[in-house]
């Protein structure tokens, strides 16, 4: 049985507010180029990066290369930064774009097969609430894999990541009546597909 | 057993999220990705006094292809296309609207005539020099034209005084003192076709005598054109 506690807020509430003059300054720094400003803009929103890109492919290898490419990519993104929006839709943007590329890639389609291929093993619910609720979520995991990715996006960031529609605009670019249709494709999709796994 | 709540789709996102939300340090990641960004400003260091010293490089080898080129210029006395060479600024304003094709006046940056050699006498070589340079290099046909009266003055059958005297000629123009250049240029247009300036003075001429300052060009200018 597992010792990790059965609810965990999420990610978004769990995080610290940004402090401005913080957040300023890394960005100053890895304009500059500053080795220092890159680790602490690491240290600041890997976490957040990762938990995002392992929501949109399932697989957390592949979420571990997103955060790397996010943050090699960094420092010269950040020259394009006009402050439109705050650095971390500003990363969280980059974040889900790279996931696009993984999301395509030919090796996370083929896990998302075979996690399709596995479902049969989930069974019946354990009557341990822990392991049900593991086996809930890994449903809905393979659901998401089988969603469009602009679908899959708009339901993580607004559902998963409990972002507004507008902050989810920003991050995926796209307006914000989209994300809500988006949304709303999604949510019927993923309710149609969990019926037949005997979730309503 | 226990009771299992109602599954739906608002518990598999919680579920979901809980499952997603594992916390991983990246120490691996981190280290990986600073030690990429170090190693690309290093080459970025190393790159940057690279490409200065090729930039200068690159300067120093330019100046000394162009002073080069002007040396040979200099020595090499190339004749001075005026008919198809684009407009001059420097000439009359209405000089363009009557002839595109012809330009009175032979650009400044080419050079017509040759330095004196070194053997000539250093008086000579002096005059001829400041007058060249007054001529050639800068936006002054006046003190181009008092150099060239001050070289002719001191050497009349200089062995430059031919190209004096023709440069002499394009000063006026370029002042606007139209009948003298005429006469000034006459002597080069009366010459045999083919010899010094002779195309360039009838050219001249004819432009000159449209506007009343030449009397008809010489009979020898026909036989050209």
């Amino acid at each position: 049985m597992s010792t990790r506690p059965r609810t965990r807020p999420s990610i978004v509430t769990a995080l610290p507010l940004a402090d401005a003059a913080a957040e300023a300054a890394i960005v100053d720094g890895l304009r500059a180029g500053r080795l220092d400003a890159l680790a602490a803009a690491f240290d600041r929103w890997h976490v957040r990066v990762r938990v995002l890109a392992r929501r949109l492919l399932s697989d957390p290898a592949s979420a571990e290369d997103v955060v790397q490419e996010v943050f090699a990519a960094l420092t010269r993104a950040m020259r394009g930064f006009r402050g439109e929006v705050d650095v971390e839709t500003f990363i969280l943007a980059i974040a889900v774009k790279r996931a696009r590329h993984h999301q395509r890639a030919a090796g996370v389609r083929r896990r998302a097969m075979e996690r399709l291929a596995d479902q049969d093993r989930f069974g019946r619910p354990d009557p341990e609430q822990d392991t049900y609720r593991r086996e809930l979520g890994r449903r809905l995991e393979a659901a998401l894999d089988r969603l469009p990715v602009a679908q899959r996006e708009a339901f993580v960031l607004c559902e998963v990541e409990e972002l507004t529609s507008p902050r989810a605009s920003d991050i995926v670019g796209v307006p914000e009546a989209t994300i809500r249709t988006r949304l709303f494709h999604a949510r019927r999709r993923l309710r149609e597909l969990l019926v037949g796994e005997g979730v309503e | 057993m226990r009771q299992l709540p109602p599954p739906s789709l608002n518990a598999a996102v919680s579920a979901f999220r809980d499952m997603t939300a594992e916390p991983a340090e990246g120490a691996a990641t981190r280290a990986r990705v600073l030690a990429r960004a170090e190693r690309q400003a290093r080459l970025r260091g190393l790159a940057r006094p690279i490409l200065a010293a090729l930039a200068v490089a690159a300067v120093i080898l330019s100046s000394g292809v162009a002073l080069t080129a002007a040396g040979v210029r200099w020595r090499a006395q190339p004749a001075a296309e005026i008919a198809d060479a684009p407009a001059d600024t420097s000439a009359p304003r209405h000089a363009a609207r009557v002839s595109r094709t012809v330009r009175v006046v032979p650009p400044l940056r080419e050079t017509t005539v040759a330095p004196p050699p070194a053997d000539r006498s250093e008086g000579e070589r002096l005059a001829y020099e400041r007058a060249h340079r007054a001529h050639f290099f800068t936006d002054s046909p006046a003190r181009a034209l008092a150099a060239w009266d001050q070289y002719l003055a001191a050497y009349p059958h200089g062995t430059f005084a031919p190209e004096a005297r023709y440069n002499r000629a394009l000063c006026l123009v370029r002042l606007g003192q139209l009948a003298p250049a005429a006469s000034a240029l006459r002597p080069f247009a009366a010459g045999r076709p083919g010899g010094y300036r002779h195309h360039e003075a009838c050219l001249l001429l004819r432009w000159l005598s449209e506007r009343g300052a030449a009397d008809d060009p010489e009979p020898t200018c026909g036989a050209e054109n």
